[in-house]
């Protein structure tokens, strides 16, 4: 099984994202304070979904649960900065610590468990969360969500571009540690795992002690996007844990193509598009996001499983494969 | 607790259980014969909510309504099933990618959920029931609303329904056959293709069925979908994939339990699957067993 990185030469793996990157750093210049804040939150949608791709890309792990550390990080970084009076970095990496901890204890049990089991537990994990945030109203406020107190250095309804930096110099540091951690060995096994888990095994690899390692590595990257998330919103809720969030990620690596290192980015700044866009004319996003996801699903032909075969640079041969595929199960026997 | 508390909760909680049968069953089935997991069944049950309440307040909550509320809204979601099965999860089988079915699942409730928004906007809505099943009865000293013996005895006429039609006819026999092998199965010159239509549309409408079942109970809104869909997860899971039986005790267990924690702490009773199914698979795995089997095995 060929990666979509090997078919169009590495520069398109980290290419295309570098690309982003250069213009998302020059973003504040180049376009209005809405569309910063459009920025910000698809760098915020791009951590969640370089989480799940971490995951699936590169471990085959179908997480459908990155929703929760996203809400852990975004509710202990909103809770120490309030209650504890931390300054908002030492917050943050306190909320990326704690959503390791809850991957560490969940994922002993999580990375044990059948592809299927695997989906639903993780969804299952992060509605628990959701109901635990919405009745702990002590705590978290409840449903009416809590508004973080932030200095007016890090408000960005007061200055818009020095947050939105912020939030773009956190992610890129994200970045470069999940970029070294799959271009190193670690990454390798990963994917040996991925194709073939027994051998992995028989070759000596702790594979479930791996799958636990990169589980929690993803769990402080998508917390990393929650306790970001906090400085444009400014205020939590517990749909922070719905699996919305999760879906998105799903959506954004899939669009910009599974196992693709610029695939998250590309996908964030595609999707942020099209709600921005489908957001002014109505409310209802959810027919276009489904009918996006339909799409990309569709395009790729023998399921997008960790090939990348769902990227937009790969788009277009998959496109015509997909038809001459189709054309060809209309002859065939369909009993197959 | 005196006796007629007692019955009080073991009512609600069967009634609670047999709603939740419902919907888990359809996941069920569709998982042990297909292979797939459905998760539109979460906005399939709301939209069985929905359309109930059109066609009940259309007839006036009368209970001629009510009962083609009944009939009609599983028939026409078990046809809605069968037109996705055929238009986009056939072609998936081959690959046999869970993955890839299970995010096609994921798009066809986007789009569902979008369809009700578009029809019904976000407001809540209610469903008055008829008033011949509006009030209760007394029995030994406890209340038993007219309602929930209905959905109980619905609950257990469409379990043995399905037990008849998988353990009793040749299509349930052709069902077996087709979870254990497939190919074989259409080398033998039965048509799987139908016969996977035919399943996931019977799940389809099972879940519709338990929507239109829970609308009288509470106020329809675009919450139900979450609020079926992690329980009749968990229900599956609990009940062991693929494993009817399982899902009938774990449904039923999930009910009554949270029925009698709803007494002690309402706050704490929406935990209550979540509880079971933590216990359940602790169990599982200190008895030195899988926690979950790798296949699916259909029936019992």
């Amino acid at each position: 099984m060929r990666s979509v990185g090997r078919r169009l030469g590495p520069f398109a793996d980290w290419g295309p994202g570098l690309g982003l990157l250069l213009v998302a750093a020059a973003l504040p210049t180049l376009v209005s304070s809405e569309y910063v804040l459009l920025g910000a939150s698809m760098i915020v949608t791009m951590l969640v979904g370089l989480s799940f791709n971490l995951l699936f890309g590169y471990a085959g792990m179908f997480s459908f649960g990155q929703a929760t550390f996203y809400g852990v990080g975004a509710y202990v970084t909103v809770l120490l900065i309030n209650r504890g009076g931390f300054d908002f970095f030492t917050a943050l990496i306190a909320g990326m610590v704690a959503a390791m901890l809850v991957a560490g204890v969940s994922g002993a049990v999580l990375v044990r468990l059948e592809p299927i089991a695997f989906i639903m537990l993780t969804f299952a994990l992060a509605d628990l969360f959701e109901f635990a945030a919405g009745h702990a109203r002590g705590l978290t406020g409840g449903d009416s969500g809590t508004i973080v107190s932030l200095p007016d250095s890090l408000n960005i309804i007061v200055g818009v571009d020095r947050v939105y930096y912020v939030i773009l110099g956190v992610a890129v540091a994200v970045l470069a540690v999940a970029f070294a951690f799959v271009k190193a060995s670690t990454g390798l096994v990963l994917r040996g795992i991925r194709e073939d888990a027994l051998r992995a095994r028989t070759l000596g690899i702790a594979v479930e002690r791996r799958r636990l390692g990169v589980f929690v590595l993803a769990a402080a990257v998508a917390a990393a996007g929650g306790g970001l998330s906090v400085l444009s919103t400014q205020i939590v809720y517990p749909s922070v844990f719905a699996w919305q969030v999760s879906a998105n990620a799903l959506i954004v690596t899939l669009i910009g193509g599974v196992g693709l290192f610029s695939g998250p980015m590309l996908g964030a700044v595609v999707l942020g598009l099209i709600d921005f866009y489908v957001g002014r004319l109505t409310t209802n996003t959810l027919l276009v996001d489904g009918l996006v996801l339909l799409a990309v699903v569709l395009v790729a032909p023998s399921g997008v499983g960790a090939t990348g075969r769902g990227s937009l640079l790969a788009a277009p041969g998959a496109f015509v494969r997909r038809v001459r595929s189709m054309a060809r199960d209309a002859r065939a026997d369909p009993a197959g | 607790m005196s006796f007629a508390t007692f019955l009080d909760q073991l009512f609600a909680g069967l009634g609670l259980g047999f709603v939740l049968f419902f919907s888990a069953a359809g996941l069920n089935l569709v998982w042990g014969v297909l292979g797939v997991m459905n998760f539109a069944a979460g906005a399939v049950y709301m939209l069985g909510a929905y359309l109930a309440t059109t066609v009940i307040a259309r007839t006036g909550a009368s209970t001629l309504g009510w009962l083609l509320a009944l009939a009609i809204v599983p028939v026409v979601a078990a046809l809605a099933g069968a037109a996705a099965e055929v238009l986009l999860l056939r072609r998936t089988y081959r690959a046999h990618d869970e993955n890839q079915q299970f995010m096609l699942t994921l798009a066809l409730s986007y789009l569902i959920a979008g369809g009700v928004v578009l029809l019904y906007g976000t407001g809540l809505r209610t469903v008055a029931l008829p008033a011949s099943l509006s009030d209760s009865w007394n029995v030994l000293g406890a209340t038993l609303p007219k309602y929930t013996a209905v959905v109980i005895v619905l609950g257990v006429l469409v379990a043995a329904a399905i037990w008849a039609l998988l353990y009793g006819t040749r299509i349930g026999l052709l069902t077996r056959a087709a979870v254990d092998d497939r190919t074989m199965l259409s080398v033998l010159g039965v048509n799987v293709n139908r016969l996977y239509t035919g399943v996931f549309a019977f799940g389809i409408g099972l879940g519709a069925l338990g929507g239109v079942v829970d609308a009288p109970n509470g106020a329809v809104t675009t919450n139900l979908e979450t609020a079926a869909l992690v329980p009749a997860f968990i229900v599956v899971v609990t009940g062991g994939l693929g494993n009817m039986t399982g899902a009938l005790v774990a449904a039923v267990s999930i009910g009554v339990i949270e029925s009698f924690v709803t007494l002690q702490s309402p706050t704490l009773a929406p935990l209550t699957p979540y509880a079971v199914m933590t216990l359940v698979l602790l169990a599982r795995g200190a008895s030195g067993r899988r926690l979950l089997p790798t296949r699916p095995t259909a029936g019992g």
